[in-house]
């Protein structure tokens, strides 16, 4: 296994992602949409971590993140940010159906930050395919404040699936300009984004990006 | 123990075997849980030789039991784990970070179970100990310091969950008693060696926040934090270059949002703090000149990020109402004594004098302002509708006149300029008028000599842009009122309306500032009609120019280019100083106005009615498209018009050419209902001077309505009705008008789908009918007529109407409805069209069936319809059908004998029945009668109502426990109490149905009175 800065054995680069999250929104599923990874339909609790290797061809070659999926749920809780160490960038996961999981990013992003500094961090709002959305584009506003990346996708749809992975290769390889050179393998979509919505979705993102924030901290959530 | 767990770390962290990784984690997980992890832990931890990856899980491990197995640890153990903690954190005080967080976080987890005398006995908790074990040393550990603060706040705005209640709230007390010596540790901390800034400026804003969502900071404890709010203030300044605060930050775009952050935690503080700082302390100014600063940032993000503030500070400030925080000792709370808001104003004034100071450059167009993008443009306006905001929020500190004082400053050194041969600085005028206006409603007395002399001096603006054109309109739009109040006094009070009159009105002819100097002309023209009388004349030669703009679409006159709401506000204007004239010339002006607009009408109909009889389809060329257009422009004339006479006059002269353009327009709903706003607005103008018009609109429009069915007709028609309803001799013409008009509207409302297709009608049908009913008495109701008009509401309407319901019961008379009363109900026989219609407006029940009905029928001796049922009627109910069908039998005094409550509860019922509500019996609720708003089928009840009378008829009094008992159970079922008390006026005497004109009730709604609810806030 790879250490901070170290290469596979076969000379590619590897980079510990840390997953984290509420429970049930999705990261599991998410990782193993990766073909190199199993997959799963049933929601079965993530119990303490479970570690996948996630290939990706850039192009600048191949590089590895080695994938910690790491238990949301609080009871299935494991060594939790005892996981963190070494991470060298995250993905924080909330449920857009869900407003709870979006509360409680914060939360995750604090504990991230207390034993990874510095590092690149996405936040992602899966489940965006489900019709009644509950965190609507324009409330998403946490990334803003601590300057995340954010992305909506959908893992059922495999909708924006590389669009977290390429931008934290690009933030580690330190290449604004790198991009993916092969389709990633990924399981067939179980169901079918409506694109069009989705599409208006991103259009208020971009709205939403250029108000101004609200004053406390997601009270009106 | 130890060496397996170190294995275990390594299999964990570094075996690429997954299945060997999973091992090490379920025994990693399983330790962590078991009581020897405590020991294991910090033997680990003192090791060596243990790697980075173990002593960072042990610390975690060490947190982690702190914060959920507390309970584990013997408390003889407690001091020795601390004291090891201690040493643990100095150790890493230069190593591994993230380990050092944990063991810092274990420590401020400690601190929330253990009590504070433990930590130190001579007061001053964890802090203190803290302080003691971390900054004696030799080489004092700020930085160790500062974490270790920031935890203990973020640790009181936590919730741990094994924490018991009291032990949490013991804590965040011991936490609270400590905030000064935690804000005093913080700005100690303060640029010493290997101290991050951003750090403390975070436990800072966290012990802030920790205070103020927990009753507040007292103001020695924040302006012992001066050194904090400096480091902040360097923040701001966002050059970058020796500032330690950037060290970190790479890109210029993180600076601003650095700054912007700074700024916000400001702006938070100060609003957090506004009852505080509005006391005016000597402490409080520090704070005050950091948010000032905020305000004075060349960025308008961040400076409008301190407007809520100043928003806030002012409204304190000014309402004279000190908020009165929970649980302080009462007595000296309330409003502030004078001499007090007095000084707080005097202390104020000169901040927000230098806040308007900063702010009011701001509103300056930017030089390339016309190359911006559109965005961009729209972002700027809106800054500057932010700073107007501020402005007035300052003008309610300082008053009026000096803020005038304040915004005119720059257009003096502006005048000077000028007069010393340099060009005018446009953008700087406009930006001064801006400032001028936004606060216009504290403008200072009239005949203020300094706002005199700046509308003096407006006139001679040479040629302004259209940026400023614009503004000067708005600007004399907003001071109409300032400036006829000043026009009024003696000797004039130095203010000129002409020439400000004469200038808006070259202002119409810029396409930019044309609508600000339409509406600001009608401002003027209302505000100082007596004083512009000279300048009519004038004002009838622009009217007639401005006659072909808007949407009249021959632009005859090329000057002007004005939209029709810009020529509408004109037209306001001008009937307005028309009023001021004396009768008999305004009777004259008025037609002259109208004769403006009604000539090209009738040439366009004329030519239009030439061209159809030759044959032809009239062409753009008649001019057909004027017609409308200037139809409103001639009712906005009547509608701004005073004169009675005049307006009567010229409906009667206007009306061929009404019955002309309808003609013309008899196939174009909307047009027609636009034309006939002219007789509507005529007639409620001309009041009964109108009578002239009253013949030909009867003779015309209930036909035009029959042809058409508009229901714009019958609108005009109630319109009559209201003006000449009571005017003998009037009935006999319009009673069959009137039914007519009903039959006719009602032929179209037949089923819920046709109310639905035409809610105009629906609602123009029932306003004729309701203005038939209210202001012509004489008008006699036929069944005919009730029937129809209730049928359809029924139709449409499952909705407690009065009208329609009185109609309803006029439709149930027709057949005759016979009841039997027995005991105390009454049964009715009722075929299923008469059932459906009861129970709709919610009479009564269906109890009985048709078994019932028979007995009814056979004992009353009536015969018996087929398919008839037996509906039990309330006593009230059917009394009230009764009553209101105006066939008084004996049933009040088989009523009476029934109950002899009777009438009081009647009245109840006649009550809330009149008012609309649906009263039904209370007596599962232990009332009297529950109250729907709806029918019962559709939603619960509101209210329940308890009838009291004010006399003794009734038994016994209500009780206190009565009342008690009935608001207990009336809150138990979602509904609010009223009592109704019945008073009798004159004789108590209940013999006939007449003494219910006797009684008055007088509704009171109950209510639980609570504390807590009720404070003012």
């Amino acid at each position: 296994m790879a250490l901070p800065g170290q290469t596979t054995p076969d000379g590619v680069p590897a980079f510990k992602l840390v997953l984290v999250g509420d429970g049930g929104t999705g990261k599991t599923t998410f990782v193993k949409r990766h073909l190199t990874g199993e997959f799963e339909k049933k929601y079965e609790p993530t119990i303490g971590v479970e570690v996948h290797p996630l290939d990706f061809t850039t192009n600048r070659g191949k590089l590895r993140f080695f994938c910690w999926d790491t238990a949301g749920q609080e009871k299935f809780g494991g060594l939790r940010d005892g996981y963190y160490i070494h991470g060298q960038c995250a993905i924080i996961m909330f449920d857009v159906t869900s407003r709870l999981t979006y509360k409680n990013v914060p939360t995750w992003h604090r504990d991230l930050c207390r034993v990874c500094e510095n590092i690149p961090i996405v936040l992602c709002g899966n489940k965006v395919d489900v019709k009644n959305r509950q965190v609507k584009p324009k409330q998403v506003t946490f990334h803003r404040k601590k300057n995340l990346q954010y992305h909506e996708i959908s893992a059922k749809s495999n909708y924006n699936y590389e669009k977290p992975f390429l931008y934290l290769a690009r933030k580690l390889v330190g290449d604004p300009n790198l991009h993916f050179v092969e389709q990633v393998a990924l399981a067939p979509p179980e169901v079918q984004i409506d694109l069009q919505q989705q599409q208006e979705y991103e259009r208020q993102l971009t709205e939403a990006a250029n108000m101004p924030l609200p004053d406390a901290d997601d009270d009106d959530m | 123990m130890a060496d397996q767990l170190l294995q275990a770390v390594h299999a964990l962290y570094q075996n690429p075997d997954p299945s060997v990784k999973e091992q090490a984690n379920a025994w990693l997980d399983a330790w962590q849980q078991s009581p020897e992890a405590w020991a294991v832990s910090d033997a680990v931890l003192a090791r060596p030789d243990a790697g980075l990856e173990a002593r960072y899980l042990c610390a975690q491990t060490l947190r982690t039991k702190i914060t959920r197995d507390y309970e584990e640890l013997p408390p003889s153990a407690v001091p020795s784990l601390r004291d090891s903690l201690l040493r643990m954190l100095l150790a890493t005080r230069d190593g591994h970070a993230a380990t050092r967080t944990q063991l810092c976080l274990a420590l401020a987890s400690l601190a929330a179970h253990l009590p504070a005398d433990q930590w130190a006995p001579a007061g001053g908790g964890v802090l203190a100990w803290a302080e003691a074990a971390l900054l004696s040393g030799p080489v004092p550990a700020w930085p160790l310091a500062v974490e270790l603060a920031g935890m203990l706040a973020a640790e009181g705005a936590s919730f741990q969950p094994s924490l018991r209640p009291a032990r949490r709230r013991a804590f965040l007390e011991e936490l609270l008693a400590a905030l000064p010596r935690a804000l005093g540790l913080l700005g100690a901390a303060l640029g010493r060696p290997g101290v991050d800034a951003g750090a403390t400026l975070d436990a800072f804003a966290a012990w802030l926040r920790l205070g103020a969502t927990n009753g507040g900071v007292p103001a020695p404890a924040l302006a012992s934090a001066g050194a904090l709010v400096d480091a902040t203030l360097a923040g701001l300044d966002a050059d970058g270059e020796d500032d330690l605060l950037y060290q970190a930050v790479e890109a210029t775009v993180e600076l601003v949002e650095e700054a912007k952050a700074l700024a916000r935690l400001f702006a938070e503080v100060g609003e957090a703090y506004t009852e505080l700082i509005a006391t005016g302390t000597p402490q409080v100014m520090g704070p005050l000149e950091a948010i000032l600063d905020v305000a004075a940032h060349p960025s308008d993000n961040i400076a409008s990020m301190s407007f809520n503030f100043w928003h806030r500070l002012s409204r304190v400030l000014t309402s004279g109402l000190q908020p009165q925080p929970i649980g302080s000792g009462g007595a000296q709370e309330g409003a502030l004594a004078p001499e007090e808001s007095r000084r707080r104003l005097a202390v104020f004034a000169p901040v927000f004098e230098r806040l308007v100071g900063m702010v009011r450059g701001r509103v300056r167009f930017p030089d390339l302002f016309d190359s911006w993008h559109r965005d961009e443009q729209a972002d700027f306006k809106r800054a500057r509708v932010g700073v107007g905001d501020t402005l007035i929020d300052a003008a309610t500190v300082l008053g009026g006149e000096a803020m005038l004082r304040l915004l005119a400053e720059p257009l003096l050194a502006l005048s000077a300029e000028v007069a010393r041969g340099a060009p005018l600085d446009w953008r700087g005028a406009e930006a001064a008028l801006y400032c001028i206006r936004a606060v216009h409603r504290f403008a200072p007395p009239p005949g203020d000599a300094l706002l005199a002399a700046l509308f003096a001096a407006l006139p001679g603006l040479p040629a302004p842009p259209p940026a400023l054109a614009y503004t000067v309109a708005l600007t004399i739009g907003a001071y109409a009122d300032w400036l006829a109040a000043s026009a009024a006094l003696p000797g004039g009070g130095g203010a000129q309306v002409g020439p400000l009159l004469r200038l808006l009105v070259a202002g119409l002819g810029s396409p930019e500032a044309s609508s600000a100097a339409a509406l600001s002309i009608r401002r003027l023209c209302e505000g100082a009609a007596a004083q512009l009388a000279p300048e009519l004349p004038a004002l009838l030669r622009m009217f007639a120019e401005i006659q072909g703009s808007g949407d009249v679409a021959q632009n005859a006159y090329e000057q002007y280019d004005l939209d029709e709401e810009d020529v509408q506000q004109l037209i306001v204007g001008i009937t307005t100083v028309s009023n001021t004239l004396a009768p008999g010339a305004q009777a004259a002006c008025l037609s002259q106005l109208l004769e403006t607009l009604v000539a090209p009408m009738q040439a366009a109909l004329a030519r239009a009615a030439a061209a159809t009889r030759a044959g032809a389809e009239p062409g753009a060329e008649s001019g057909l498209g004027l017609v409308v257009p200037l139809m409103e422009r001639t009712t906005t004339v009547f509608r701004s018009s005073s004169d009675r006479a005049a307006v009567g006059q010229a409906l009667v002269q206007l009306w061929p050419t009404i019955e002309a353009a309808l003609d013309r327009f008899a196939d174009d709903p909307e047009a027609t209902e636009r034309i006939l706003r002219a007789p509507r607005y005529g007639l409620r103008s001309a009041g009964r001077a109108g009578a002239g018009a009253i013949p030909s609109l009867l003779s015309s429009f209930p036909a035009r309505f029959a042809a058409g069915h508009h229901p714009a007709y019958l609108y005009v028609i109630s319109e009559a009705i209201k003006v000449f309803g009571d005017e003998p001799g009037y009935v006999a013409v319009m009673e069959p008008i009137f039914a007519a008009l009903v039959a006719a509207a009602c032929a179209r409302l037949g089923s819920l789908a046709a109310v639905g297709a035409s809610p105009d009608l629906a609602d123009d049908t029932f306003l004729l009918a309701g203005r038939a009913l209210a202001y012509c008495p004489g008008l006699a109701l036929t069944p005919g007529t009730l029937a129809r008009l209730c049928d359809a509401a029924l139709a449409g309407l499952l909705v407690q109407h009065r009208e329609a319901c009185c109609s309803v019961i006029g439709t149930l008379a027709e057949p005759g409805l016979h009841g039997l009363l027995r005991d105390a109900a009454v049964w009715v026989c009722a075929n299923d069209d008469e059932v459906h219609k009861l129970d709709t407006l919610c009479f009564g029940n269906l109890d009985g069936g048709p078994g019932t009905a028979a007995e009814v029928s056979s004992l009353i001796g009536v015969e018996l319809c087929p398919g008839a049922n037996a509906v039990r009627l309330g006593l009230e109910e059917a009394f009230f059908l009764a009553h209101a069908l105006g066939i008084l039998s004996a049933l009040w005094h088989r009523c009476m004998q029934a109950r002899p409550d009777f009438p009081v509860m009647y009245l109840g019922y006649h009550h809330y029945r009149g008012k609309g509500w649906i009263p039904r019996t209370g007596l599962q609720y232990g009332a009297d009668y529950v109250l729907y708003q709806k029918h019962p089928a559709l939603a619960h009840s509101d209210y329940a109502v308890l009838v009291v009378p004010q006399f003794e008829a009734r038994g016994p009094r209500l009780e206190w426990h009565d009342l008690q008992t009935a608001n207990r159970l009336s809150a138990q079922v979602s509904k609010r109490l009223i009592l109704l008390f019945v008073q009798c006026n004159g004789a108590l005497e209940t013999s006939s149905p007449k003494c219910l004109a006797r009684f008055s009730v007088q509704e009171r709604l109950m209510k639980r009175w609570v504390p807590e609810s009720h404070r003012p806030v």
